[in-house]
């Protein structure tokens, strides 16, 4: 049997005593980070299927919610949930809040689709929304710092990225475009007040996007790149005159 | 050659400018576009209201115009207004004489709108007055905005009349630019003015000043207003049009 030296055991001992300590030092320490993490983890984490992202706040005519395949009439107050697609009819008008404070207002004979949903109770949010047919204003608020906030509308032929603004995408299917009458499937974009940034991904590769700020417009018709922006309503206006 | 031949060969020659342009651009496609039944078809409803004053001559008139979409390029235009010319004679008053008292007629019009190339349109109209005019009348509107995917594109805007009932042409020409932009209006800066002469008329008559328009986008109305001098001395004048507009 092999005596330990005194001097060994003390040493030995005090090296696991500061292991202990250490450990416990880390242990301490790793607990609150973890704890923070999970907590951030349970103010940011995606919103999945079934959970609520926002609620209906404005509500005049017809409009209907679909979730898994079932048809809902729409009404203020009701919960919308990641993944429904929400419609209105020809004289409806909707108005939604997601959490974290985006609001969307679709206009009539609009459809969307939420299909992403990141939301954090402070400051981060980031939320995914597809425009299949008709006009969407969006307002992000921008009482958060903008470079946290974010939100992304998609057509079948553009996206449009923004941080803290209020905008207007439509996604017109059936009508002549106007900077390009022989394209049918066109989408535009209208800032209110601050930037967007508007690509199309079915462009040719190498395609650049536009910034768009407040008071323009660009229009991205069919595989095209977005038009360089001009006046919002340029457009609508046409001929200017005394008649 | 009289100074009413040289602006109504101006008009011409801005037409053929214009068809020009319209050939020659590269996106036009038009041979397509111009065959090109536009499905949905597209209705348009402009209704206007404009005044004029000054201490010779002053005049309201309001009305409507429909348009009709045909091709993706040619549209029906109707036009029906209702005047009111209270003392005087000016730039696009069609009586012979400038008697006092307020004459009133209706004027009804029809014709087309060619919109060869994104941004510039001609309307051609043919009709006739009803009332204290009676008489023919044929107009051209040209508009053609320039650099219009920029921040502040150019409009100018090219209008001439003929009156039979006094045998006088009156042309109109403006040019604006988009000073500002926001979310919900624009405004538009420029000059304008109107030369008009033959018939009753006789020698050229002019006028001209600064253009101020507003564009309002939520109610797709504009207000334009003008002011300036000339052979009707100071005058001002103010027009307001709203749009309405259906698919098929």
């Amino acid at each position: 049997m092999k005596m330990k030296h005194p001097r060994h055991s003390a040493r030995e001992a005090s090296i696991a005593s500061a292991r202990r300590g250490t450990l416990l030092f880390v242990a301490m320490r790793t607990v609150p980070v973890v704890a923070i993490l999970m907590a951030m983890l349970a103010f940011a984490a995606p919103a999945f299927a079934g959970e609520p992202v926002g609620s209906i706040t404005r509500l005049t005519g017809s409009a209907a919610v679909i979730r898994g395949g079932n048809r809902l009439a729409a009404s203020v107050a009701m919960s919308v949930m990641l993944h429904d697609r929400i419609e209105t009819k020809g004289d409806g008008n909707l108005t939604l809040s997601l959490r974290g404070g985006t609001e969307l207002t679709l206009i009539e004979s609009s459809t969307i689709e939420l299909d992403e949903g990141v939301v954090a109770e402070d400051r981060r949010r980031s939320s995914v929304i597809h425009l299949l047919v008709g006009r969407l204003r969006a307002i992000v608020n921008a009482t958060v710092s903008d470079q946290t906030s974010s939100l992304q509308i998609r057509t079948s032929n553009a996206v449009a990225a923004v941080r803290g603004t209020d905008f207007e995408v439509a996604f017109i299917e059936g009508k002549p475009c106007p900077v390009q009458p022989s394209c049918t499937r066109y989408t535009t974009v209208g800032v209110y007040r601050g930037k967007v940034e508007v690509t199309n991904p079915t462009a040719p590769k190498g395609s650049k996007g536009v910034e768009v700020t407040g008071g323009y417009e660009t229009n991205v018709p069919c595989e095209t790149p977005p038009t360089s922006p001009s006046p919002w309503g340029v457009e609508e206006l046409g001929a200017p005159g005394y008649h | 050659m009289r100074p009413w031949r040289i602006a109504a060969q101006a008009a011409r020659l801005a037409a053929l400018t214009f068809l020009t342009v319209a050939a020659l651009a590269p996106t036009s496609r038009a041979g397509t576009d111009f065959l090109e039944i536009r499905r949905p078809g597209h209705l348009g409803l402009t209704v206007f209201g404009s005044g004029f004053g000054s201490d010779t001559y002053s005049n309201t008139h309001a009305g409507f115009q429909l348009e009709q979409s045909i091709t993706n390029q040619l549209g029906a235009v109707a036009r029906v207004s209702a005047w009111q010319i209270y003392q005087g004679k000016g730039y696009d008053s069609p009586f012979p004489t400038g008697a006092t008292g307020v004459r009133t007629f209706e004027r009804f019009q029809g014709g087309i709108d060619f919109t060869p190339v994104h941004g510039f349109s001609l309307i051609v109209l043919g009709g006739r007055d009803v009332g204290n005019s009676n008489a023919a009348v044929i107009e051209g509107d040209f508009s053609g905005w320039m650099f219009l995917a920029s921040r502040h594109p150019i409009n100018f805007s090219f209008s001439s009349s003929h009156y039979y009932e006094n045998n006088v042409t009156s042309s109109r020409i403006d040019l604006r630019q988009v000073v500002y932009s926001t979310g919900r209006w624009f405004l538009m800066a420029g000059g304008g003015g109107a030369i008009w002469g033959g018939g009753t008329a006789g020698q050229p008559n002019g006028q001209g000043g600064p253009d101020l328009s507003l564009y309002i986008r939520e109610l797709r109305t504009s207000i334009d207003l003008q002011f300036g001098y000339g052979s009707s001395h100071l005058y001002g004048l103010v027009g307001i049009s709203t749009t309405f507009g259906w698919d098929e």
